[in-house]
């Protein structure tokens, strides 16, 4: 395979032309094509699409990148690798190419590269399933270099967890967009940590998408960590179909990035499902964080939580935009859904937007959002007992993200997080 | 150690405080009584700093030095502690992270090292049983979704904890049953020693059956009417505060 190509939608024609010429089999070409197809017409989002409203991408799309079909040449010292103590098994990809030096895989976990599971049922049954003329979701399939199949078999309960760490690591500007596919079939449990990591100041385009596909009774607990580099966009789908009596716990942390949005759709498609998912965002100056979700409860008696929280400091913009739908015959539904902003600074801006869209008239559905600032009364309380103003702001700035970081039930994990955040504390 | 003279207060262009001159010696326990609106309370959290009111006029010395020259945070290093009337809430901070915090800075102001996290827990669960505080008090966010006698009683705790050398107790047996009410006094009185001053802010006689006070003052209307013993509060508790005002008004005509 040739190195990519350079230059702005210039490139995604020419390596999707290129992928075309390549042997992948005829299930993936024709995927391929009729994504590229939907994309093409369409073209990056524009702040005229409702759910595009509040993030501007135009600094994106006018970076031209080079994508690359080939591992990095380069000789790379990643140094210690993020949550490297994780007792896990851990699955890196460096540029969206998975590295097997670097990866710590156990026996039994069956997981194989997308071109090797192309052929088999489940995967053609579970690939791709989601087309809502989503331009960046069609983007990926037509351009996806690299990904991985997971599939956890009926009953089996994975002890430990599982990390699929990116690293990013770019000479030029390029464009990486990593694709995988979990099914978890029916009453199997599984943890997975999904980080993103920048290791240097290089403008890249990270657009991974990742489906999940929980059959009855399963249990998935999915963490996701952007630690992104201070120039990189990182535009990631993730989606969830979740049937009868499956629960998807979930946690995403924004530690870092220049723009980055997560974009995470729910649908509970069949009774008794149940998903959670809590946020944090930490923005500081010149960055963008976008956390749009949607939740589709299309069947009886599902449940769903949702809280996202948010620090914002310097002149840094946050969007929280989520919807819930429940829909005719969806009766029982319990659904909620919390946003709230700290800001610390006055150049900080955030839209937050909570919707709920009920057709069931048997439903207890909540959402709420919330902005400001540190409030004068416990800062005082805090004075009292001898702290000063700094420690003061700390630590109720602390308490303020505890309520979410609290809730990442992967001990290690919790704590690299709120070592993080404490540090930019200090 | 705290001497008050012609404290003049105001909030929001109200004035509150119309001359307060009191002085607390080292040791004594003084009670400040008064109807609500009386300014009492408002006496309390200006010695703490709030900065919510402005002092118009007189000075504040606590163990000589300018105590409105001082930021909240600097009082409480030198030894003030302010229960208060209605403790706040700070979600995602633990009871024991908090006053960890606390107790270091005031023990760094007062030259001594910092306790370790080891330390500090032993201190910590030798002081919930003083107050009779549950050990899962330990884990949970300070003063969130307490009990209001919970509350008063994790002030308490944090007065016990920090050893102040003036403790100001704003009606701190608002809400409280007579058992808790009972445990509160009792914490507050283990701490009464010849080194330690107490200035007690309340409504009603009854806590001072409880924490028997060397002085009472009784507050009307920001000034400070009568100074007596103690029996001084029972005469109030019988003759209620417009017994109080009748006789001023009597006695001045």
């Amino acid at each position: 395979m040739s190195a990519g190509f350079v230059s702005k939608m210039d490139s995604f024609v020419s390596a999707f032309e290129f992928l075309q010429r390549q042997k992948e089999g005829s299930f993936l070409r024709a995927l391929r094509q009729k994504a590229f197809d939907q994309f093409s017409p369409l073209g990056f989002p524009t702040q005229e699409r409702e759910e595009w409203k509040y993030t501007d991408v135009s600094q994106v799309v006018n970076t031209p990148y080079e994508i690359s079909f080939h591992p990095p040449s380069l000789p790379l010292s990643p140094g210690p690798l993020f949550l490297e103590d994780l007792p896990a098994d851990r699955l890196v990809f460096v540029n969206g190419f998975y590295t097997e030096s670097l990866s710590r895989k156990s026996q039994g976990l069956q997981i194989k590269s997308l071109r090797e599971a192309v052929h088999e049922k489940s995967f053609q049954k579970y690939f791709d399933q989601e087309r809502k003329e989503k331009p960046l979701d069609a983007l990926n399939t037509a351009l996806f270099q690299e990904g991985l199949f997971l599939e956890i078999p009926k009953g089996a309960k994975i002890q430990h967890p599982i990390h699929f760490l990116f690293i990013y690591s770019c000479q030029r500007p390029e464009a990486i967009f990593p694709r995988n596919l979990f099914v978890l079939n029916e009453h199997s449990e599984a943890t997975v940590v999904e980080s993103h990591v920048g290791l240097d100041g290089e403008v890249y385009f990270s657009s991974p998408l990742t489906e999940m596909v929980l059959k009855e009774g399963a249990r998935l607990e999915l963490i996701q960590i952007q630690k992104q580099g201070g120039k990189a966009f990182h535009i990631g789908s993730s989606y969830v179909n979740q049937e009868r009596n499956s629960f998807f716990s979930h946690a995403v942390a924004t530690l870092s990035g220049k723009l980055v949005r997560n974009d995470l759709n729910m649908t509970l498609r069949g009774e008794g499902s149940e998903c959670v998912s809590n946020g944090l965002y930490w923005t500081e100056e010149g960055q963008h964080v976008d956390n749009t979700t949607f939740v589709d409860h299309a069947f009886p008696q599902g449940t769903s939580r949702q809280l996202y929280k948010g620090v914002l400091s310097g002149r840094s913009t946050a969007v929280f935009y989520g919807k819930i739908l429940v829909r005719h015959g969806a009766q029982k539904t319990d659904a909620q859904q919390t946003n709230q902003n700290l800001l610390l600074s006055k150049d900080a801006k955030v839209d937050t937007r909570p919707q709920l869209e009920i057709l069931a008239d048997d439903v207890k559905c909540t959402h709420g959002a919330a902005v400001g600032q540190l409030e004068e009364e416990p800062l005082f309380y805090l004075k009292t007992r001898g702290l000063g103003e700094a420690a003061a702001r700390r630590l109720l700035t602390y308490g303020f993200m505890h309520e979410v970081t609290d809730q990442i039930r992967l001990e290690p994990v919790r704590q690299r997080v709120e070592e993080v955040l404490l540090g930019r504390l200090l | 150690m705290l001497e008050i003279k012609n404290l003049h207060v105001s909030i929001e262009g109200v004035q509150i405080l119309k001359g307060i001159s009191l002085k607390i010696n080292k040791g004594e326990v003084h009670a400040v009584m008064g109807p609500n609106g009386s300014g009492k309370s408002t006496l309390a959290k200006v010695l703490a700093g709030d900065p919510a009111y402005t002092v118009t006029k007189g000075e504040v010395l606590f163990e000589g030095n300018n105590l409105l020259k001082m930021e909240p945070e600097m009082r409480a290093r030198e030894g003030i502690f302010l229960a208060f009337q209605y403790p706040v809430e700070i979600p995602g901070v633990s009871n024991t992270y908090f006053l960890k915090a606390a107790l270091n800075e005031v023990r760094v102001a007062k030259g001594l090292p910092e306790l370790d996290a080891m330390e500090f827990l032993e201190l910590f669960n030798k002081k919930l049983k003083q107050v009779e505080m549950d050990q899962t008090l330990a884990h949970r966010s300070v003063n969130e979704s307490f009990s209001g006698g919970e509350k008063k009683r994790n002030e308490i705790l944090q007065m016990t904890v920090l050893e102040p050398r003036l403790a100001i107790l704003d009606e701190t047996d608002s809400g409280l049953d007579i058992d808790a009410l009972k445990i509160v006094a009792a914490g507050v009185n283990q701490l009464r020693s010849p080194d330690r001053s107490m200035m007690v802010v309340t409504h009603y006689q009854r806590l001072l059956n409880y924490i028997v006070p060397d002085f009472v003052h009784v507050l009307l209307e920001g000034r400070i009417v009568k100074s007596g013993s103690k029996d001084l509060a029972l005469q109030l508790e019988r003759e209620g505060y417009d017994g109080v005002k009748d006789s001023l008004a009597s006695a001045k005509s």
